[in-house]
């Protein structure tokens, strides 16, 4: 799998991605780390516990994360439930609640994209083969990397 | 390559922190912190290092706002531009940040162009303002710097139209002895008590800031720097350092009256009045004003001119005369320039000479002189006169010049003078300001064979240990103490005690300034060597000092006191004799009370009177029966040379009745048998050189009887006899009676001693205008009498004369601050009259015409 496919997996603009990080290895170095962020965690704990305040406060974090990383399909179920959980109240409004299975939805399409292709990366035991000369003048293994 | 600016990266998200700091890192250093309470304390250890802050919103513990909230009440922290992160779709976000105190905004998801220049010219922004403000104020004091001052004066002067205000420049005495004393860190400390002073003094109302250095430079209004005036000079009743109440400061005015004038030339002339009072004790303050202003311009207009005037030739070497006070002898010079500007006429030497020390034109100045006496050292040795030695001043720049002595040493080499013949005169105060580099200097010189005097000893701080330190050769009296001392009772001054001092360290002892017959008298009685003054000689021009000179005869001035050397304490005696047997006999009879030289025929007498020798003779015993008529040529070759005519001769004879040469014998002063016993020869000597001298004393006491002491030209007795010897062939004459116009204006609004110089000026132009034979008399204060001989007598020609004198002294005054003047009425004696007093009364009808139809010009008697 390309870092290219990859995107087109997860609904994401690469080439977008592209012109704000202009290496594969960098993009890869982000991409993995957004596995490791706790900001969907954070999300989904606070929805099961029907906290508005935290559930806003993470959807907000991850609306970033998404925004920079260029992952738009979760971007846009992301920035809606940001927007759901903004007005105070009390509990998780109906809205929000009723969008919540499409954010998990799209954070799971997004997280095996990922998956998948560093997967495939560390099957090939390095950068997976990509169309960008960026790609070609970066060949450093994530190995390496550390 | 420079270090990277660094930068504060606030964000809770990791991801988004790092990809901050991604972007980030290809230009910066950057510091990262989750919050912005971790920010804070990043901040206390790292703010003075860091260009920006790029702040996200939203995080836990202490969120963006309140972080803003908390650096701006620190003064260093809020001058950090903070960019706030927001989504781009929260305007409400946005306009929060900026009223926290954000510096700009970049909006959410982070594109790195967007940020990269942003924060790129967030930093230049700061780095500009900081450096605004470096310019704006001093960095030492905290006081405006000079340009902000000028900018904050101009726009004041600009609010208040019609405000009186001044500005007022403060130095302080001597602040680099305070530095190098107390060191570089107590004078910064000093400048900044003073600044804290100033700014307290100065208050709202005015503006402090600092010129440079120890200047500062204040803006107040007029009264108030009246009333403060109080407090200038020094800081003793205030509650201040005991560094910066020991220290004087003097203070400049400008009073704002024209202000079409730049800020920057107010602040200057501010500066120029508290430049004028440096070095005047007790005066704090001085106002500028247009005394001062035309001073520092006629100064300017100096400066200006120096360089032409060097390379034009307009500086002219004038020779003073220095004297033996022990056989009134011509002894020596001193070189003195002169500078007579083809407009200006005479400039005085006591106006230019402190002007160019204080400028650095003299050591250049001083060089032209010594090239100028060099070279007139060689061309009289060339012209086969006996040298005399001439001495130069040698100023305290010249001292610390590298390559004095090597330039000294060319000099002498390049013209072929003995160096002994060129005596340095080396001001005390030089020896006070750098003892340790003098003492070797002068030694460098001395071992070259140069001469060094010191000058203007007793006119300062003169310290007798500086005798101990130096090897001098003469000791040179300043003209103040002379005239001081001499004024004492004897018993009161210590003149003797100087000049005995002065011997017992082997120094001869010039007094220099000698104006009356009484300080003569009284320097020759405590044993003073030699003397120079208006009493004995003006300055004069080379081709007058060498009239004077061949007149005179000379005795070299020496090294050693007279009265120190053996050889000098006895009269020497010149005896020429064929007979060697006889002249055995005399220098028997005479070891111990005369110098003897002997010449054993005429030939060797002769190479004695050429060679310049005899100069030091005090009789010559010469035979009347020299060979071939040798006694007729020696006395031939004596007459021959003025300065030899007061030498006694004694004609010795084989017998009293000797018809041969007893005629001979006649032409001497005296005449002794050799048959006589030697005693008597002794005798005869001693008589013959007492009227000799007497003669000489004589002959220069009724000189001193017939001038004027001011201005060194004829009096009133002197005309008469100078009258007197007129011959026909000097006919026709012209009389000129002078008189200065304002002299009485100058003597009241300058003092005496501006009138004096005022006469001594006119007096040097009649004698520049003149030849020599001309007749010049100072024939009352301010009226003199010029005679000239063998004169066209064409009235226009006897005008012009007149006029151009007239023109000529105007311009000598042209640039002082008052004018001067003068008329003068003319009178011709026609070959075939009789020069009388009735010549003297026609030319005083004339300036009587002349003063009151055209004054300030010439009337011819008869004509006009």
């Amino acid at each position: 799998m390309t870092i290219q496919e990859c995107y087109q997996h997860l609904g994401g603009d690469y080439a977008k991605m592209e012109q704000r990080l202009s290496s594969v290895r960098l993009i890869e170095k982000f991409i993995a780390k957004f596995l490791d962020d706790g900001s969907y965690a954070a999300l989904r704990t606070a929805m099961e516990e029907g906290d508005r305040l935290s559930a806003f406060r993470a959807a907000h974090t991850l609306k970033g994360v998404c925004g920079n990383l260029c992952f738009d399909r979760l971007l846009i179920s992301v920035t809606q439930l940001t927007e759901h959980l903004r007005p105070e109240c009390e509990a998780i409004p109906a809205q929000a609640a009723a969008l919540w299975p499409q954010v998990q939805q799209d954070y799971a399409q997004t997280a095996l994209a990922i998956h998948d292709y560093l997967n495939a990366v560390q099957q090939h035991g390095t950068t997976a083969p990509h169309t960008s000369s960026a790609c070609d003048a970066d060949p450093v293994s994530r190995t390496e990397e550390g | 390559m420079p270090d990277r600016k660094q930068i504060l990266v606030v964000e809770d998200n990791e991801l988004n922190r790092a990809f901050l700091c991604e972007i980030l890192s290809g230009e910066y250093k950057t510091l990262e912190a989750g919050d912005g309470q971790e920010a804070l304390k990043i901040l206390a250890q790292h703010k003075d290092s860091i260009a920006l802050i790029l702040l996200d919103v939203i995080m836990p513990v202490m969120d963006g706002f309140t972080f803003l909230d908390r650096i701006r009440e620190d003064d260093v922290l809020s001058l950090i531009p903070v960019i706030v992160t927001t989504q781009s779709d929260n305007e409400k976000d946005e306009i929060a940040a900026l009223a926290h105190g954000a510096t700009d905004y970049v909006p959410k998801p982070y594109r790195p162009q967007v940020i990269l220049h942003r924060v790129a010219s967030l930093i230049k922004l700061r780095e500009t303002a900081a450096m605004v403000n470096q310019f704006q104020y001093d960095r030492l004091t905290g006081l405006y710097s000079k340009e902000f001052f000028y900018q904050q004066v101009r726009e004041r002067l600009a609010d208040d139209p019609d405000g009186e205000y001044c500005i007022i420049c403060s130095n302080i005495l001597n602040f680099k002895l305070v530095n190098d004393l107390y060191g570089v860190q107590a004078g910064d400390q000093l400048l900044r008590e003073i600044a804290s002073i100033a700014m307290r003094t100065v208050g709202d109302t005015g503006l402090c800031g600092r010129l440079s250095g120890d200047r500062f430079l204040y803006f107040q209004k007029r009264q108030q720097e009246q009333l403060d005036r109080q407090f200038l000079g020094h800081f003793p009743d205030m509650d201040v350092s005991p560094l910066c109440k020991s220290v004087t400061m003097y203070w400049g005015i400008y009073e704002i009256t024209n202000r079409a004038i730049p800020v920057e030339q107010m602040c200057d002339r501010a500066l120029l009045a508290a430049t004028s009072i440096k070095g005047q004790y007790h005066q704090y303050f001085a106002i500028y004003d247009d005394s001062l202003r035309n001073s520092l311009l006629r100064e300017q207009t100096i400066t200006d001119a120096m360089e032409a005037a060097l390379s034009t030739g307009q500086f002219m070497v004038y020779y003073q005369p220095k004297y033996s006070l022990n056989s009134s002898s011509l002894a020596g010079a001193e070189a003195l320039v002169r500078w007579i500007h083809p407009e200006w006429g005479f400039m005085s030497p006591g106006e230019f000479i402190p002007l160019f020390e204080k400028n650095g034109f003299i050591p250049r100045l001083d060089k032209y002189v010594w090239d100028q006496v060099c070279a007139q050292l060689h061309q009289w040795k060339a012209m086969g006169l006996p040298l005399l030695p001439v001495s130069v001043n040698v100023s305290r720049l010249d001292m610390y010049q590298d390559d004095l002595v090597e330039t000294l040493q060319s000099l002498v080499k390049k013209y072929d003078i003995d160096p002994s013949y060129l005596h340095l005169e080396i001001t005390e105060s030089a020896y006070t300001d750098s003892p340790g580099q003098i003492v070797k200097t002068v030694q460098r010189l001395r071992e070259q064979g140069f001469i060094v005097e010191m000058d203007d000893f007793g006119s300062g701080y003169s310290s007798l240990n500086i005798l101990g330190q130096l090897s001098l050769d003469v000791l040179k009296l300043d003209m103040q103490f002379i005239q001081n001392e001499t004024s004492k009772p004897a018993s009161q001054s210590i003149l003797n005690d100087v000049v005995s001092m002065a011997h017992k360290l082997h120094l001869s002892v010039v007094a220099e300034g000698v104006e009356t017959r009484d300080q003569m008298s009284r320097l020759q009685a405590v044993g003073c060597d030699y003397a120079q003054g208006y009493f004995f000689a003006r300055p004069m021009c080379r081709a007058d000092f060498e009239v004077l000179w061949k007149q005179a005869g000379a005795q070299a001035i020496s090294r050693v006191p007279k009265s120190l050397q053996p050889e000098n304490a006895q009269p020497c005696l010149l005896i020429i004799d064929e007979d060697a047997s006889y002249r055995s006999q005399i220098a028997q009879a005479l070891t111990g009370h005369y110098r003897l030289k002997e010449a054993a025929s005429t030939d060797q007498a002769l190479a004695i009177i050429r060679s310049g020798e005899i100069s030091v003779v005090s009789a010559v015993l010469l035979s009347m029966t020299l060979p071939g008529g040798g006694a007729a040529n020696i006395m031939q070759a004596l007459h021959q040379q003025p300065q030899y005519w007061e030498l006694p001769i004694l004609a010795t004879i084989p017998d009293c009745n000797d018809t041969e040469t007893l005629p001979f014998s006649l032409e001497a002063d005296d005449t002794f048998c050799k048959s006589y016993p030697l005693v008597a020869l002794q005798r005869r000597l001693t008589r013959l050189i007492e009227a000799a001298s007497f003669h000489k004393r004589e002959s220069l006491l009724q000189d001193q009887a017939h001038r004027d002491q001011l201005t060194g030209l004829l009096n009133r007795h002197g005309l008469f006899a100078a009258l007197s010897a007129l011959r026909k062939e000097d006919l026709p004459l012209a009389a000129y009676m002078f008189d200065l116009d304002n002299l009485k204006e100058v003597n009241d609004t300058g003092g005496h001693h501006a009138g004096d110089q005022m006469i001594c000026i006119f007096a040097d132009l009649l004698l520049r205008s003149t030849r020599n034979g001309d007749i010049l008399c100072r024939y009352g204060g301010d009226e003199f009498l010029m005679i000239l001989q063998r004169m066209t007598p064409e009235d226009d020609v006897i005008r012009k004369k007149g006029d151009d004198i007239c023109l000529a002294f105007k311009k000598c005054f042209a640039s002082e601050i008052y004018n001067a003047s003068c008329s003068v009425g003319a009178a011709l004696c026609e070959a075939d009259e009789i020069p009388s007093v009735e010549l003297i009364e026609r030319a005083d009808q004339a300036l009587y015409d002349a003063k009151q139809k055209h004054k300030g010009h010439c009337c011819l008697w008869g004509k006009d």
